[in-house]
């Protein structure tokens, strides 16, 4: 497809493609990713603490602390979204702050106040799960693929 | 440029702390240190049983932890599992409880990996062993952490 539509192109503008393709700043994906995995496990590492104190100090399970432990979570993010440190840790570990359950939050809180001027019901109301939206929708449709395959695993074929 | 050094000195840190601790853990390995206490005997509330089973899941290698309490007809056990054996954390809780229950044929039987549920038994085996709890008092603690162990949200 992009090999076509290069073809298509008058020759001046693949001439300029190619000049501005040597001129690009590459994108550092290794640093990139290394950045994530350390940002994103230490969101991790923040999330099982809270896990471990929910499980000494209050009357949940290894099973029951998660729900807990995401709420924690996704509060604090709502917190450090509100007073704009959230980004600056987002612009500089990228994915490693958008995977976690912490990304979510962000998305969710970060949509109301972008929106905010347009009132409480239409603004923050109906824009709040504009970008969060697409998230709970294709979890559940994956989750339901998922246990379908499950399910046809167990039931025929025996594992 | 100076971002690279520092991440790339962070790597190194990463890796040879990893390699570190491995080595560690085999020392621990090679002492065998299982947490397991026998709780003393009383003849109010028979302990004898709860004894056994910490007996028998002692041999199993992969167990780094055993904590039991028992009334007439129930028994409750929470295990701790080595921990990069937990990758067959359900298929070791399904073996052990199928050895458990094979050996003890007149009781209730329920055998966890709940890290809570190990830490309210450690409590409930210090009352035993202090001797301050009554034969219905420890039926009842028994029934809440049985209820504690099962519940799903």
């Amino acid at each position: 497809m992009a090999n076509n539509k290069k073809k298509n192109l008058p020759p001046q503008a693949q001439e300029y493609q190619a000049f501005q393709k040597q001129r690009e700043v590459k994108r550092p994906i290794l640093i990139n990713c290394i950045k994530a995995f350390l940002v994103g496990g230490t969101v991790c590492l923040i999330g099982q603490v809270i896990t471990t104190f929910y499980i000494y100090f209050f009357n949940f399970t290894e099973q029951t602390a998660g729900n807990p432990t995401v709420a924690t979570l996704i509060f604090i993010t709502m917190l450090l979204t509100g007073f704009g440190i959230y980004d600056r840790i987002g612009q500089f570990a990228g994915a490693g702050t958008a995977v976690p359950v912490t990304g979510f939050g962000n998305a969710v809180i970060s949509a109301a106040i972008e929106h905010r001027t347009e009132g409480y019901i239409l603004g923050v109301g109906g824009s709040m799960f504009k970008v969060a939206g697409p998230v709970i929708v294709y979890g559940v449709f994956a989750a339901f693929v998922v246990a379908i395959i499950k399910t046809v695993l167990i039931q025929w074929g025996g594992l | 440029m100076g971002n690279q050094k520092i991440i790339l000195s962070l790597i190194i840190c990463l890796i040879l702390f990893g390699c570190g601790n491995e080595s560690a853990d085999e020392n621990a390995n090679n002492n065998q240190s299982i947490e397991v206490e026998n709780i003393s005997a009383n003849k109010l509330i028979d302990q004898e049983p709860s004894n056994k089973a910490k007996d028998i899941l002692k041999k199993h290698d992969e167990v780094t932890g055993i904590k039991a309490a028992n009334t007439s007809k129930d028994m409750i056990i929470a295990v701790q599992i080595e921990h990069n054996k937990r990758f067959q954390l359900q298929k070791i809780k399904k073996d052990l409880t199928k050895e458990l229950k094979e050996h003890f044929k007149n009781f209730h039987v329920e055998l966890t990996i709940d890290k809570k549920i190990y830490l309210e038994l450690e409590k409930l085996e210090e009352k035993l062993d202090s001797k301050s709890i009554t034969p219905s008092k420890l039926g009842k603690e028994i029934d809440r952490i049985t209820k504690l162990s099962k519940e799903k949200t």
